[in-house]
């Protein structure tokens, strides 16, 4: 099973789905064009303790994690 | 300006003993149900609730996405370093939400404050999480937003630079080379 974890003000929020499944692919596609369209910034985890920056879904990426853009402070 | 009938929010949270039209959690509507003591401080422990599941739900995604190394770092000293990804600079991410991010020399000493975070409100894990994935995949983009908030200031920097210095003249190697002039 893959994951789409968003940030979210309740610390996240997961959304699994089955990169076998190809209407659970499709949807997956669907939420990642969504949120990156918001401005979401997605990252993919590589490894323990790295990420790569995602600009297009992948369906290999089993770990996806989106946050919400950055603001200066 | 007209507030007209609908609900307003108001910044702050609690309940005021003098308006029957605010409840306990600082919505203002003119046909909210009358709030008591009780009330408000039934929906202040509910509010300290949820932030305290969304802080655990956060802390733990972060420690997910930590290195080993990041991880003892945070568990050790709240707080992490990471390695920019254009520049290969160091930073450390301290445990809060805002001017927590902080430029490091070689000798791991802050030099700058930098301040930026993902947009809303995130709990603190989720902030630091964020912090990290920019500066290690987009350090380039992270630095455009940030905004610098404290840096090493011109009297520390030449102290240090003096202190340095007379290391060095009191180096075994300086002395030696001073005897060789003499």
């Amino acid at each position: 099973m893959s994951v789409q974890i968003i940030m979210d003000h309740s610390g996240e929020s997961r959304f699994e789905f089955d990169p076998a499944n190809e209407a659970a692919v499709a949807k997956a596609t669907e939420r990642f064009k969504e949120l990156t369209g918001l401005g979401y910034t997605a990252a993919e985890k590589t490894g323990p303790g790295t990420s790569r920056k995602m600009t297009e879904f992948d369906p290999t990426a089993t770990e996806m994690l989106f946050m919400p853009r950055l603001v200066g402070g | 300006m007209s507030f007209g009938s609908g609900p307003v929010m108001f910044v702050m949270i609690g309940f005021d003993e003098g308006r029957d039209d605010v409840n306990a959690i600082g919505i203002h509507h003119p046909h909210a149900p009358e709030a008591g003591p009780a009330a408000g401080f039934e929906a202040l422990a509910a509010l300290g609730a949820a932030e305290s599941e969304s802080e655990a739900k956060a802390q733990g995604l972060l420690k997910e996405w930590l290195s080993s190394e990041q991880l003892v770092q945070y568990e050790r000293n709240r707080w992490f370093e990471v390695v920019g990804s254009k520049t290969g600079k160091r930073y450390r991410i301290q445990e809060r939400k805002q001017q927590n991010v902080y430029e490091l020399d070689a000798e791991g000493r802050p030099t700058r404050g930098w301040c930026f975070m993902p947009k809303g409100s995130l709990a603190t894990g989720d902030v630091m999480l964020g912090q990290k994935i920019a500066l290690e995949t987009d350090e380039k983009g992270a630095m455009k937003v940030a905004l610098r908030f404290w840096s090493e200031m011109g009297l520390r920097r030449f102290v240090r630079w003096v202190a340095a210095t007379w290391g060095r003249l009191r180096s075994p190697a300086a002395r030696a080379r001073y005897k060789q002039v003499k």
